[in-house]
């Protein structure tokens, strides 16, 4: 895993952990510094696309996980994570360089409630403008009715 | 600026740039498109900004058929939740599944049985060929084309009775099981394989006669709807699309996963013999050279197929998965399905964050349409190929 030993060393004040074993390999960066991870990422490990922003809830803490991938034979994802607070989350865009963040970061909006400071357009892309609540919040209430429809089994 | 018609918010922000010269530009109009229209493919809307006959920008609005399966899955058993994917790309389900098999499996380290692994790859190619057949079918529909749709509809049926027979479903198979696969094969089934392959190829000349050469169908695509290399990468945009603008990426070649590494087959990248690279046309080639690239994996897997048996590891009615996560890609027809996987030990899992390919190749109609005349917009929403399923998940 190269590209974390590469993140590491151009960024040293930035990076909180670097995880190269088990099943899945990851650098967890500091969340105001996520813009310049993913630059070096870009930079210098060859990333060329964001395949993935995914948001997590567990409970006590939400993270963002922004997977990165090259075109090239052989490539592995670049994997950064970003811990947050529970209350009020709040993470930098990535879109003004990775458009493909634009809609991921929408989404992880809509069903987490994590919001993306600077993004140019964040409202709810998957569920309705009225909708309450964000449903992949391990803490969701189901609701009883949405405008006179039961929602009751 | 962000503009609002009927609540709906339209970004235009930074891609407030003219498209037309300011002495020929007359009145801008606001019209909605969908979310009934026939060339949406289901339901999605798309609200647009007009100048005459030639758009400015455009929204598309998604979440009609959002389910939230992400939620579903967490709330099920794993064996609960697998056939939940499925309705994802309702027209390429089998891809769908492994998309989360490959993941947990990957996450829980659970070695597949070699036959198993070919019996996926021979499933995943079978609907990746009934699926790129609809698409191209549909994508002629679009173009004005009927009868080449009931060309590849012909085929395409047969295809799916194909897979009836094994798995017993049409549409949705829940074949693909953590470890392996449900039902063994016979070598009578395998012979009706390497026939409906024989006849597919046959029949390719057919396709291409009516449709893809076709002068009305190569005026209304060839040289349309551009999406080049740089927004395809920006936009994390997968599939035929991508290598239709001259990519050469493919999960199947790059990271390879279920044994696609022991067969021989050529990545396909817009050939180019008519339009320009990343034009429609050359998306709609890319998905009928691509149906042969599978029809070749298909007959060595078949010819290749072990002798194992085809389930490991039996993931029965409260298996848990360890601790842990996993990233795995697979290419489904319209592009890279991934899964980000993680595990806390617990009977459901913790969280399976699907990557829907359509959703993000979607998002890129927002700057591909700027410019292009309405006629053509259908051209481009056809040639993306989406699947509402999958975009809303």
């Amino acid at each position: 895993m190269s590209w974390g030993a590469t993140l590491s060393e151009a960024l040293p004040d930035a990076v909180e952990e670097v995880v190269a074993e088990g099943t899945h390999h990851f650098v967890r960066v500091k969340a105001e510094s996520i813009v310049e991870a993913a630059g070096v990422l870009r930079d210098k490990c060859g990333a060329q696309m964001l395949h993935q922003v995914s948001g997590m809830d567990f409970e006590d803490r939400m993270e963002v996980v922004y997977h990165f991938t090259a075109i090239e034979p052989g490539t592995e994802f670049m994997c950064l994570k970003v811990t947050i607070g529970r209350d009020n989350p709040e993470v930098p865009t990535l879109s003004h360089e990775w458009e493909a963040a634009n809609w991921g970061e929408r989404e992880t909006w809509d069903l987490l409630g994590i919001r993306f400071s600077g993004h140019p357009h964040l409202y709810r892309i998957l569920l309705p403008e009225d909708w309450e609540g964000h449903p992949l919040r391990k803490d969701y209430e189901y609701p009883t009715e949405y405008h006179g429809i039961d929602c009751t089994e | 600026m962000t503009t609002e018609i009927q609540g709906v918010k339209l970004d235009e922000a930074e891609r407030s740039t003219p498209v037309l010269p300011r002495d020929i530009s007359t009145d801008e109009l606001v019209f909605n498109m969908g979310p009934q229209h026939p060339s949406t493919h289901g339901v999605l809307r798309v609200v647009m900004r007009t100048d005459g006959e030639v758009v400015l920008g455009c929204q598309p609005l998604i979440g009609n058929l959002h389910r939230c399966c992400e939620k579903i899955l967490e709330n099920l058993t794993y064996v609960q939740g697998l056939p939940y994917v499925d309705r994802m790309d309702y027209l390429a389900a089998l891809n769908m599944e492994i998309g989360l098999v490959l993941a947990v499996e990957r996450a829980a380290e659970i070695e597949v049985p070699k036959r198993a692994q070919y019996l996926r790859v021979i499933m995943c190619e079978l609907n990746r060929v009934i699926s790129h057949l609809f698409s191209a079918g549909q994508f002629g529909l679009d173009m004005g084309a009927f009868t080449p749709f009931l060309y590849m509809f012909r085929e395409r049926e047969e295809g799916i009775s194909v897979i009836n027979e094994v798995t017993g479903g049409r549409l949705l198979y829940h074949y693909i099981r953590y470890g392996g696969v449900t039902r063994d094969v016979s070598k009578d089934w395998l012979g009706k394989v390497l026939k409906f392959c024989d006849r597919v190829e046959s029949h390719m000349d057919e396709y291409n006669n009516l449709l893809t050469y076709n002068h009305i169908f190569l005026k209304r695509s060839a040289g349309v709807a551009l999406i080049d290399r740089e927004t395809c990468l920006r936009f994390g945009v997968t599939g035929p699309v991508l290598r239709g603008a001259g990519v050469k990426r493919d999960v199947r070649k790059d990271m390879p996963y279920s044994s696609y590494e022991d067969f021989d087959f050529d990545l396909v990248t817009a050939p180019c013999d008519e339009g320009v690279v990343g034009d429609a046309w050359n998306r709609h080639r890319v998905r009928l050279l691509e149906i042969l690239e599978s029809i070749r994996i298909i007959r060595q897997a078949v010819e290749k197929l072990p002798d194992t048996e085809i389930a490991h590891k039996k993931v029965t009615r409260g298996w848990k998965a360890p601790p842990g996560e996993a990233y795995v890609a697979s290419e489904a027809p319209r592009g890279e399905i991934s899964c980000y996987f993680v595990s806390d030990g617990g009977k459901f899992p913790y969280r399976a964050r699907m990557r829907g390919p359509s959703f993000y190749n979607i998002s890129v109609i927002t700057q591909t349409c700027r410019g292009l005349l309405i006629g053509d917009m259908i051209a481009l929403l056809g040639s993306v190929d989406i699947t509402l399923g999958e975009v809303d998940r």
